[in-house]
Protein backbone atom coordinates (compact mmCIF):
# COMPACT_ATOMS: atom_id res chain seq x y z
CA UNK A 1 0.00 0.00 0.00
CA UNK A 2 2.65 2.11 0.42
CA UNK A 3 4.96 1.29 -1.76
CA UNK A 4 3.20 2.62 -4.75
CA UNK A 5 2.53 6.10 -4.50
CA UNK A 6 1.22 6.79 -7.95
CA UNK A 7 -2.53 5.45 -9.78
CA UNK A 8 -3.52 2.92 -7.08
CA UNK A 9 -3.30 5.66 -4.10
CA UNK A 10 -6.30 7.51 -4.69
CA UNK A 11 -8.18 4.08 -6.10
CA UNK A 12 -7.96 2.34 -3.39
CA UNK A 13 -8.47 5.01 -0.46
CA UNK A 14 -11.39 5.94 -2.13
CA UNK A 15 -12.72 2.23 -2.08
CA UNK A 16 -12.93 2.12 1.74
CA UNK A 17 -15.45 4.85 1.65
CA UNK A 18 -18.38 2.69 0.80
CA UNK A 19 -16.65 -0.11 3.18
CA UNK A 20 -16.39 2.29 5.90
CA UNK A 21 -20.21 2.12 5.95
CA UNK A 22 -20.90 -1.54 5.87
CA UNK A 23 -18.48 -1.57 8.34
CA UNK A 24 -20.38 0.60 10.42
CA UNK A 25 -23.26 -1.15 9.70
CA UNK A 26 -21.55 -4.10 11.61
CA UNK A 27 -22.47 -2.88 15.34
CA UNK A 28 -19.33 -3.50 16.93
CA UNK A 29 -17.21 -2.23 14.50
CA UNK A 30 -19.14 0.87 14.22
CA UNK A 31 -17.48 2.41 16.94
CA UNK A 32 -13.94 1.25 16.25
CA UNK A 33 -14.55 2.24 12.72
CA UNK A 34 -15.21 5.75 13.41
CA UNK A 35 -12.01 6.11 15.34
CA UNK A 36 -9.56 5.88 12.57
CA UNK A 37 -11.52 7.35 10.54
CA UNK A 38 -11.25 10.63 12.12
CA UNK A 39 -7.74 9.79 12.23
CA UNK A 40 -7.67 9.54 8.59
CA UNK A 41 -9.43 12.40 8.16
CA UNK A 42 -6.03 14.61 9.52
CA UNK A 43 -4.17 13.28 6.14
CA UNK A 44 -5.07 15.96 3.51
CA UNK A 45 -5.86 13.18 1.10
CA UNK A 46 -8.59 11.00 3.42
CA UNK A 47 -9.85 14.92 4.55
CA UNK A 48 -11.00 15.14 1.14
CA UNK A 49 -12.85 12.51 0.65
CA UNK A 50 -13.64 12.31 4.41
CA UNK A 51 -16.77 14.70 4.36
CA UNK A 52 -18.73 12.37 1.89
CA UNK A 53 -17.87 9.01 4.01
CA UNK A 54 -19.47 10.81 6.81
CA UNK A 55 -22.44 11.85 4.75
CA UNK A 56 -22.97 8.30 3.38
CA UNK A 57 -22.24 7.18 6.58
CA UNK A 58 -26.04 6.69 6.79
CA UNK A 59 -27.59 6.00 3.74
CA UNK A 60 -25.36 2.62 3.11
CA UNK A 61 -25.76 1.77 6.50
CA UNK A 62 -30.02 1.68 5.11
CA UNK A 63 -28.41 -0.60 2.45
CA UNK A 64 -26.32 -3.03 4.50
CA UNK A 65 -29.51 -3.71 6.75
CA UNK A 66 -31.16 -5.04 3.53
CA UNK A 67 -28.11 -7.09 2.72
CA UNK A 68 -27.05 -8.57 5.88
CA UNK A 69 -23.53 -8.91 6.47
CA UNK A 70 -22.15 -12.39 6.25
CA UNK A 71 -20.93 -13.56 9.96
CA UNK A 72 -17.74 -15.06 7.68
CA UNK A 73 -17.01 -11.41 6.92
CA UNK A 74 -17.24 -9.53 10.45
CA UNK A 75 -14.88 -12.03 11.33
CA UNK A 76 -12.36 -10.71 9.25
CA UNK A 77 -13.45 -7.29 10.23
CA UNK A 78 -13.00 -7.73 13.84
CA UNK A 79 -10.16 -9.51 13.47
CA UNK A 80 -8.81 -5.71 11.91
CA UNK A 81 -10.55 -3.74 14.72
CA UNK A 82 -7.85 -4.02 17.68
CA UNK A 83 -5.17 -2.88 14.81
CA UNK A 84 -4.22 1.16 15.46
CA UNK A 85 -3.44 2.09 12.05
CA UNK A 86 -6.54 3.66 9.99
CA UNK A 87 -5.31 2.50 6.64
CA UNK A 88 -5.56 -1.36 7.47
CA UNK A 89 -9.08 -0.78 9.34
CA UNK A 90 -10.06 0.45 5.82
CA UNK A 91 -8.41 -2.21 4.07
CA UNK A 92 -10.32 -4.45 6.45
CA UNK A 93 -13.52 -3.16 5.86
CA UNK A 94 -13.00 -3.15 2.16
CA UNK A 95 -12.86 -6.98 2.41
CA UNK A 96 -16.01 -7.06 4.18
CA UNK A 97 -18.26 -5.00 1.18
CA UNK A 98 -20.66 -7.19 -0.17
CA UNK A 99 -20.91 -7.27 -3.60
CA UNK A 100 -18.61 -4.50 -5.14
CA UNK A 101 -21.37 -4.18 -8.08
CA UNK A 102 -23.89 -2.97 -5.97
CA UNK A 103 -22.61 -0.31 -4.20
CA UNK A 104 -22.30 2.84 -6.94
CA UNK A 105 -25.64 2.83 -7.72
CA UNK A 106 -26.57 2.74 -4.05
CA UNK A 107 -25.04 5.84 -2.71
CA UNK A 108 -24.99 8.93 -5.17
CA UNK A 109 -22.96 10.95 -2.74
CA UNK A 110 -20.09 9.04 -3.50
CA UNK A 111 -20.23 8.64 -7.41
CA UNK A 112 -17.29 10.98 -7.71
CA UNK A 113 -15.32 8.67 -5.21
CA UNK A 114 -16.77 5.07 -6.93
CA UNK A 115 -15.87 6.04 -9.86
CA UNK A 116 -12.44 4.83 -10.46
CA UNK A 117 -13.19 1.47 -8.62
CA UNK A 118 -15.98 1.24 -11.08
CA UNK A 119 -13.75 1.69 -13.98
CA UNK A 120 -10.74 -0.65 -12.43
CA UNK A 121 -13.40 -3.49 -11.22
CA UNK A 122 -14.04 -5.05 -14.99
CA UNK A 123 -10.50 -5.77 -15.51
CA UNK A 124 -10.20 -7.94 -12.40
CA UNK A 125 -7.62 -9.62 -14.08
CA UNK A 126 -5.48 -6.37 -14.70
CA UNK A 127 -5.52 -5.68 -11.27
CA UNK A 128 -4.35 -8.89 -10.35
CA UNK A 129 -1.48 -8.89 -12.80
CA UNK A 130 -0.46 -5.36 -11.30
CA UNK A 131 -0.58 -6.92 -8.24
CA UNK A 132 1.13 -9.63 -8.98
CA UNK A 133 3.87 -7.57 -10.04
CA UNK A 134 7.07 -8.11 -7.65
CA UNK A 135 7.40 -5.51 -5.15
CA UNK A 136 10.81 -5.66 -2.79
CA UNK A 137 9.53 -4.96 0.64
CA UNK A 138 9.58 -6.35 4.00
CA UNK A 139 5.91 -6.75 4.27
CA UNK A 140 6.27 -8.56 0.98
CA UNK A 141 8.83 -10.99 1.75
CA UNK A 142 6.98 -11.40 4.78
CA UNK A 143 4.13 -12.69 2.81
CA UNK A 144 5.92 -14.75 0.74
CA UNK A 145 7.83 -16.51 3.45
CA UNK A 146 3.84 -17.59 5.11
CA UNK A 147 2.54 -18.45 1.51
CA UNK A 148 5.72 -20.69 1.01
CA UNK A 149 5.06 -22.21 5.05
CA UNK A 150 1.74 -22.58 3.92
CA UNK A 151 2.92 -24.47 0.22
CA UNK A 152 5.54 -26.69 2.47
CA UNK A 153 3.09 -27.48 4.78
CA UNK A 154 0.24 -28.35 2.94
CA UNK A 155 2.64 -31.06 1.30
CA UNK A 156 4.20 -32.29 4.26
CA UNK A 157 0.36 -32.81 5.98
CA UNK A 158 -0.64 -34.30 1.99
CA UNK A 159 2.37 -36.48 2.03
CA UNK A 160 1.67 -38.07 6.48
CA UNK A 161 -1.62 -38.62 5.46
CA UNK A 162 -1.03 -40.28 2.74
CA UNK A 163 1.89 -42.52 4.54
CA UNK A 164 0.89 -42.58 7.84
CA UNK A 165 -2.48 -43.78 7.58
CA UNK A 166 -3.33 -45.33 11.69
CA UNK A 167 -0.03 -43.26 13.25
CA UNK A 168 -1.95 -39.47 12.96
CA UNK A 169 -5.18 -40.92 13.60
CA UNK A 170 -7.28 -39.95 17.02
CA UNK A 171 -7.70 -42.40 19.73
CA UNK A 172 -11.41 -42.59 18.88
CA UNK A 173 -11.06 -43.03 15.60
CA UNK A 174 -8.48 -45.44 16.66
CA UNK A 175 -11.00 -47.29 18.90
CA UNK A 176 -13.52 -47.25 16.06
CA UNK A 177 -11.18 -49.07 13.31
CA UNK A 178 -10.21 -51.26 16.13
CA UNK A 179 -13.80 -52.18 16.85
CA UNK A 180 -14.41 -52.51 13.41
CA UNK A 181 -11.11 -54.66 12.36
CA UNK A 182 -11.90 -57.04 15.35
CA UNK A 183 -15.45 -57.51 14.49
CA UNK A 184 -14.48 -58.16 11.32
CA UNK A 185 -11.82 -60.44 12.77
CA UNK A 186 -14.51 -62.40 14.35
CA UNK A 187 -16.72 -62.81 11.48
CA UNK A 188 -13.93 -64.03 9.66
CA UNK A 189 -12.98 -66.66 12.14
CA UNK A 190 -16.37 -68.01 12.45
CA UNK A 191 -16.08 -68.35 8.76
CA UNK A 192 -13.31 -70.28 8.94
CA UNK A 193 -14.76 -72.47 11.40
CA UNK A 194 -17.62 -72.30 9.75
CA UNK A 195 -15.86 -73.99 6.50
CA UNK A 196 -13.25 -76.22 8.21
CA UNK A 197 -16.47 -78.37 9.73
CA UNK A 198 -17.76 -78.70 6.00
CA UNK A 199 -14.39 -79.92 5.38
CA UNK A 200 -13.85 -82.09 7.51
CA UNK A 201 -17.73 -82.91 7.15
CA UNK A 202 -16.84 -84.08 3.26
CA UNK A 203 -13.28 -85.39 4.05
CA UNK A 204 -14.85 -87.62 6.95
CA UNK A 205 -17.73 -88.78 4.33
CA UNK A 206 -15.03 -89.49 1.76
CA UNK A 207 -13.05 -91.53 4.12
CA UNK A 208 -15.87 -93.29 5.40
CA UNK A 209 -17.21 -94.22 1.40
CA UNK A 210 -13.28 -94.98 1.36
CA UNK A 211 -13.47 -97.60 4.15
CA UNK A 212 -16.54 -99.05 3.64
CA UNK A 213 -15.34 -99.91 -0.30
CA UNK A 214 -12.17 -101.39 1.16
CA UNK A 215 -14.34 -103.65 3.45
CA UNK A 216 -16.70 -104.54 0.71
CA UNK A 217 -14.16 -105.26 -1.69
CA UNK A 218 -12.76 -106.98 0.96
CA UNK A 219 -15.73 -109.18 1.32
CA UNK A 220 -16.27 -109.68 -2.58
CA UNK A 221 -12.77 -110.60 -2.83
CA UNK A 222 -13.33 -113.35 0.35
CA UNK A 223 -17.16 -114.54 -0.71
CA UNK A 224 -15.31 -115.10 -4.20
CA UNK A 225 -12.99 -117.31 -3.31
CA UNK A 226 -15.64 -119.12 -1.18
CA UNK A 227 -18.07 -119.18 -3.98
CA UNK A 228 -15.32 -120.33 -6.29
CA UNK A 229 -15.69 -117.53 -9.08
CA UNK A 230 -12.15 -116.64 -8.92
CA UNK A 231 -8.95 -118.47 -8.55
CA UNK A 232 -6.95 -118.94 -5.18
CA UNK A 233 -3.31 -119.41 -4.78
CA UNK A 234 -1.52 -120.01 -1.12
CA UNK A 235 -0.29 -123.11 1.16
CA UNK A 236 -2.11 -126.05 0.91
CA UNK A 237 -2.01 -129.51 0.08
CA UNK A 238 -1.96 -131.79 -2.38
CA UNK A 239 -4.37 -135.17 -1.76
CA UNK A 240 -3.74 -137.98 -4.36
CA UNK A 241 -6.10 -140.72 -4.67
CA UNK A 242 -5.62 -143.44 -6.71
CA UNK A 243 -8.28 -146.45 -7.29
CA UNK A 244 -7.11 -148.71 -9.75
CA UNK A 245 -10.52 -150.81 -8.71
CA UNK A 246 -12.35 -148.20 -9.28
CA UNK A 247 -13.97 -149.07 -5.41
CA UNK A 248 -14.21 -145.47 -4.77
CA UNK A 249 -17.75 -144.25 -4.29
CA UNK A 250 -19.38 -140.99 -4.48
CA UNK A 251 -19.42 -141.16 -0.96
CA UNK A 252 -15.88 -141.13 0.09
CA UNK A 253 -15.15 -138.25 -2.00
CA UNK A 254 -18.01 -136.14 -0.30
CA UNK A 255 -16.52 -137.18 3.14
CA UNK A 256 -12.78 -136.50 2.09
CA UNK A 257 -14.02 -133.26 1.22
CA UNK A 258 -16.21 -132.72 4.41
CA UNK A 259 -12.95 -134.05 6.24
CA UNK A 260 -10.86 -130.90 4.23
CA UNK A 261 -12.95 -128.35 5.35
CA UNK A 262 -13.27 -129.49 8.68
CA UNK A 263 -9.47 -128.98 8.45
CA UNK A 264 -10.02 -125.84 7.54
CA UNK A 265 -9.45 -126.01 3.25
CA UNK A 266 -10.32 -122.58 2.18
CA UNK A 267 -10.48 -123.61 -1.23
CA UNK A 268 -10.93 -126.93 -2.50
CA UNK A 269 -10.59 -128.47 -6.44
CA UNK A 270 -10.81 -131.87 -7.70
CA UNK A 271 -8.81 -133.24 -10.43
CA UNK A 272 -9.68 -135.84 -12.12
CA UNK A 273 -9.29 -138.16 -15.40
CA UNK A 274 -11.67 -137.75 -18.09
CA UNK A 275 -13.97 -140.50 -19.12
CA UNK A 276 -15.11 -141.40 -22.86
CA UNK A 277 -18.58 -141.58 -22.67
CA UNK A 278 -18.35 -144.52 -25.51
CA UNK A 279 -14.82 -146.22 -24.45
CA UNK A 280 -13.44 -148.19 -21.98
CA UNK A 281 -13.02 -145.88 -19.46
CA UNK A 282 -9.12 -147.58 -19.17
CA UNK A 283 -7.92 -146.32 -22.33
CA UNK A 284 -9.23 -143.48 -22.48
CA UNK A 285 -7.65 -142.67 -18.96
CA UNK A 286 -4.62 -144.31 -20.31
CA UNK A 287 -4.98 -141.98 -23.40
CA UNK A 288 -5.43 -138.74 -21.94
CA UNK A 289 -3.53 -138.71 -18.64
CA UNK A 290 -2.39 -135.21 -19.93
CA UNK A 291 -5.40 -133.70 -19.44
CA UNK A 292 -6.88 -133.90 -16.92
CA UNK A 293 -10.99 -132.46 -15.35
CA UNK A 294 -10.91 -130.04 -12.75
CA UNK A 295 -13.66 -129.24 -10.63
CA UNK A 296 -13.48 -126.59 -7.67
CA UNK A 297 -15.83 -127.71 -5.05
CA UNK A 298 -18.22 -125.25 -3.58
CA UNK A 299 -21.41 -124.90 -1.20
CA UNK A 300 -23.24 -126.31 -4.13
CA UNK A 301 -21.24 -129.12 -5.11
CA UNK A 302 -22.36 -132.88 -5.13
CA UNK A 303 -21.00 -135.66 -5.96
CA UNK A 304 -23.05 -138.50 -7.30
CA UNK A 305 -21.62 -142.28 -8.80
CA UNK A 306 -21.89 -142.49 -12.37
CA UNK A 307 -24.72 -144.66 -13.71
CA UNK A 308 -22.05 -147.55 -14.86
CA UNK A 309 -19.89 -147.30 -11.97
CA UNK A 310 -17.03 -145.89 -14.18
CA UNK A 311 -16.53 -142.93 -12.05
CA UNK A 312 -17.98 -139.77 -10.00
CA UNK A 313 -20.14 -136.82 -11.59
CA UNK A 314 -19.03 -133.53 -9.52
CA UNK A 315 -21.28 -131.02 -9.94
CA UNK A 316 -22.43 -132.47 -13.89
CA UNK A 317 -18.49 -133.16 -14.17
CA UNK A 318 -18.22 -137.02 -15.06
CA UNK A 319 -14.53 -137.87 -13.38
CA UNK A 320 -12.45 -141.02 -13.30
CA UNK A 321 -9.81 -142.37 -11.18
CA UNK A 322 -7.24 -141.04 -10.17
CA UNK A 323 -8.73 -137.91 -8.41
CA UNK A 324 -6.33 -135.16 -7.07
CA UNK A 325 -7.86 -132.84 -4.18
CA UNK A 326 -5.83 -129.62 -4.02
CA UNK A 327 -7.25 -127.79 -0.70
CA UNK A 328 -5.63 -124.23 0.30
CA UNK A 329 -5.47 -124.32 3.77
CA UNK A 330 -3.44 -124.69 6.89
CA UNK A 331 -1.00 -127.72 5.67
CA UNK A 332 -0.19 -129.65 8.66
CA UNK A 333 -3.30 -129.58 10.42
CA UNK A 334 -4.82 -130.98 6.67
CA UNK A 335 -2.45 -133.61 6.72
CA UNK A 336 -3.08 -134.61 10.50
CA UNK A 337 -6.52 -134.67 9.32
CA UNK A 338 -6.19 -136.81 6.74
CA UNK A 339 -3.87 -139.08 8.44
CA UNK A 340 -6.10 -139.68 11.80
CA UNK A 341 -7.05 -143.39 12.81
CA UNK A 342 -10.57 -144.05 10.90
CA UNK A 343 -9.87 -141.36 8.64
CA UNK A 344 -9.86 -140.64 5.04
CA UNK A 345 -6.74 -142.77 4.16
CA UNK A 346 -7.59 -145.45 6.35
CA UNK A 347 -10.79 -145.42 4.95
CA UNK A 348 -9.66 -145.51 1.13
CA UNK A 349 -7.13 -147.97 2.36
CA UNK A 350 -9.98 -150.46 3.60
CA UNK A 351 -11.41 -149.67 0.02
CA UNK A 352 -8.69 -150.96 -1.90
CA UNK A 353 -7.61 -147.68 -2.83
CA UNK A 354 -4.27 -145.50 -1.78
CA UNK A 355 -4.41 -142.30 -0.77
CA UNK A 356 -0.99 -139.55 -0.72
CA UNK A 357 -1.18 -136.46 1.32
CA UNK A 358 1.67 -134.25 0.01
CA UNK A 359 2.14 -130.67 2.13
CA UNK A 360 3.10 -127.73 -0.56
CA UNK A 361 4.00 -123.83 -0.42
CA UNK A 362 2.73 -122.91 -3.21
CA UNK A 363 -1.16 -124.54 -4.51
CA UNK A 364 -2.62 -123.14 -7.54
CA UNK A 365 -6.29 -123.22 -7.51
CA UNK A 366 -7.45 -122.58 -11.27
CA UNK A 367 -10.63 -123.90 -11.91
CA UNK A 368 -13.63 -121.73 -11.66
CA UNK A 369 -17.51 -122.12 -10.34
CA UNK A 370 -19.86 -120.92 -12.51
CA UNK A 371 -22.15 -118.89 -10.78
CA UNK A 372 -25.83 -118.89 -11.18
CA UNK A 373 -27.47 -115.88 -9.59
CA UNK A 374 -30.33 -116.90 -7.21
CA UNK A 375 -33.46 -116.83 -8.34
CA UNK A 376 -35.74 -116.66 -5.06
CA UNK A 377 -33.37 -115.22 -2.67
CA UNK A 378 -32.76 -111.56 -2.66
CA UNK A 379 -30.70 -109.40 -0.21
CA UNK A 380 -32.46 -108.42 3.24
CA UNK A 381 -30.92 -105.79 5.07
CA UNK A 382 -30.16 -107.22 8.13
CA UNK A 383 -30.62 -105.35 11.73
CA UNK A 384 -27.59 -104.78 12.76
CA UNK A 385 -26.28 -102.36 9.46
CA UNK A 386 -28.95 -100.28 9.43
CA UNK B 1 4.27 -12.62 -7.70
CA UNK B 2 6.57 -13.43 -4.95
CA UNK B 3 4.10 -15.14 -2.88
CA UNK B 4 3.03 -17.59 -5.42
CA UNK B 5 6.83 -18.18 -6.12
CA UNK B 6 7.51 -18.36 -2.54
CA UNK B 7 4.11 -20.81 -2.48
CA UNK B 8 5.71 -23.00 -5.36
CA UNK B 9 9.06 -23.58 -3.89
CA UNK B 10 7.23 -24.05 -0.68
CA UNK B 11 5.80 -27.08 -2.28
CA UNK B 12 8.50 -28.05 -4.14
CA UNK B 13 10.45 -27.70 -0.88
CA UNK B 14 7.78 -30.06 0.81
CA UNK B 15 7.90 -32.55 -1.85
CA UNK B 16 11.92 -33.13 -2.32
CA UNK B 17 12.26 -33.12 1.92
CA UNK B 18 9.80 -35.05 2.72
CA UNK B 19 9.62 -34.28 6.39
CA UNK B 20 7.94 -36.04 9.22
CA UNK B 21 5.29 -34.23 11.06
CA UNK B 22 5.89 -34.02 14.59
CA UNK B 23 3.69 -36.16 17.10
CA UNK B 24 2.43 -32.91 19.43
CA UNK B 25 1.81 -31.26 16.24
CA UNK B 26 -0.14 -33.79 14.03
CA UNK B 27 -3.59 -32.77 14.86
CA UNK B 28 -2.72 -29.01 14.52
CA UNK B 29 -1.33 -28.78 11.14
CA UNK B 30 -3.98 -30.33 8.85
CA UNK B 31 -6.23 -27.43 10.64
CA UNK B 32 -3.72 -25.01 10.44
CA UNK B 33 -3.46 -25.33 6.48
CA UNK B 34 -7.20 -24.90 6.42
CA UNK B 35 -7.10 -22.38 7.90
CA UNK B 36 -3.96 -20.37 6.25
CA UNK B 37 -5.97 -21.54 2.76
CA UNK B 38 -8.75 -19.48 3.94
CA UNK B 39 -6.34 -16.40 4.57
CA UNK B 40 -4.78 -16.89 1.49
CA UNK B 41 -8.20 -16.56 -0.35
CA UNK B 42 -9.25 -13.71 1.82
CA UNK B 43 -5.99 -12.14 0.22
CA UNK B 44 -6.60 -12.70 -3.20
CA UNK B 45 -9.68 -11.32 -2.87
CA UNK B 46 -8.53 -8.39 -0.99
CA UNK B 47 -6.22 -7.82 -4.04
CA UNK B 48 -9.08 -8.09 -6.27
CA UNK B 49 -10.72 -5.22 -4.36
CA UNK B 50 -7.92 -3.00 -4.72
CA UNK B 51 -7.46 -3.43 -0.95
CA UNK B 52 -4.84 -5.96 -0.04
CA UNK B 53 -2.42 -4.88 2.34
CA UNK B 54 0.51 -7.07 3.59
CA UNK B 55 0.74 -6.41 7.66
CA UNK B 56 -3.24 -7.53 7.33
CA UNK B 57 -2.36 -10.28 5.40
CA UNK B 58 0.25 -10.99 7.58
CA UNK B 59 -1.50 -10.58 11.01
CA UNK B 60 -4.25 -12.34 9.68
CA UNK B 61 -3.14 -15.29 8.30
CA UNK B 62 -0.84 -16.09 11.89
CA UNK B 63 -3.95 -15.51 13.64
CA UNK B 64 -6.31 -17.94 11.97
CA UNK B 65 -3.69 -20.75 11.97
CA UNK B 66 -3.24 -19.87 15.50
CA UNK B 67 -7.27 -19.65 16.25
CA UNK B 68 -7.60 -22.73 14.52
CA UNK B 69 -4.67 -24.56 16.12
CA UNK B 70 -5.98 -22.59 20.01
CA UNK B 71 -9.67 -24.53 18.88
CA UNK B 72 -8.77 -27.97 17.93
CA UNK B 73 -6.26 -27.84 21.10
CA UNK B 74 -8.89 -26.49 23.63
CA UNK B 75 -11.33 -29.04 21.75
CA UNK B 76 -8.68 -32.31 22.32
CA UNK B 77 -8.66 -30.90 26.28
CA UNK B 78 -13.22 -30.88 26.51
CA UNK B 79 -12.51 -34.46 24.61
CA UNK B 80 -14.94 -32.91 21.66
CA UNK B 81 -11.69 -32.49 19.74
CA UNK B 82 -12.60 -34.32 16.37
CA UNK B 83 -16.04 -32.63 16.36
CA UNK B 84 -14.71 -29.55 17.00
CA UNK B 85 -12.17 -29.97 14.36
CA UNK B 86 -14.79 -30.75 11.77
CA UNK B 87 -17.07 -27.25 13.18
CA UNK B 88 -13.86 -25.65 12.33
CA UNK B 89 -12.85 -27.28 9.36
CA UNK B 90 -17.01 -26.37 8.41
CA UNK B 91 -16.30 -22.91 8.87
CA UNK B 92 -13.27 -22.36 7.11
CA UNK B 93 -14.50 -24.13 4.26
CA UNK B 94 -17.74 -21.80 4.03
CA UNK B 95 -15.14 -18.99 4.12
CA UNK B 96 -12.81 -19.89 1.41
CA UNK B 97 -16.42 -20.52 -0.22
CA UNK B 98 -17.54 -17.31 -0.12
CA UNK B 99 -14.06 -15.86 -0.63
CA UNK B 100 -14.08 -18.09 -3.80
CA UNK B 101 -17.05 -17.01 -4.76
CA UNK B 102 -16.30 -13.05 -4.67
CA UNK B 103 -12.81 -13.85 -6.62
CA UNK B 104 -14.76 -15.41 -9.12
CA UNK B 105 -17.08 -12.43 -9.60
CA UNK B 106 -13.75 -10.23 -10.24
CA UNK B 107 -12.16 -12.17 -12.05
CA UNK B 108 -15.42 -13.80 -14.64
CA UNK B 109 -18.41 -11.05 -13.62
CA UNK B 110 -20.22 -14.52 -13.22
Amino acid sequence: MTEEPGKPKPARPKQPSAPRDANGANGANGASGGKPRAASGSKPRAASGGKPATTSSSKPRATSTKKPVKPVKSVKSAKAVPKPEAPEVEVEAAQVEPVPAETPAEAPAEVPAEQPPAAERPNGLKLLLEMAKPRRTRAQLLVALLCGLLGFALVTQVHSQAGAGLSSARQADLVDVLDNLSAKSDQLRSQIADEQNALSKLTGGAGQTQAALEEAQQRAATLQILAGTVGASGTGIDLRIDDPDRKITADVLLDTLEELRDAGAEAIEITGAPVSPAGSTEASAVATPGAPLAVRLVASSYFVDSQDGNGVVVDGTLLAPPYDFLAIGDPPTMSQAMGIPGGVLDTLKGKGASGKVTALDAVRITALHTLTPPKYARPASSPGTS
Amino acid sequence: MIAALALAIGVILGVVLHPTVPVGLQPYLPIAVVAALDAVFGALRAMLDGIFDDKVFVVSFIANVLVAALIVFLGDQLGVGSQLSTGVVVVLGIRIFSNAAAIRRHLFRA
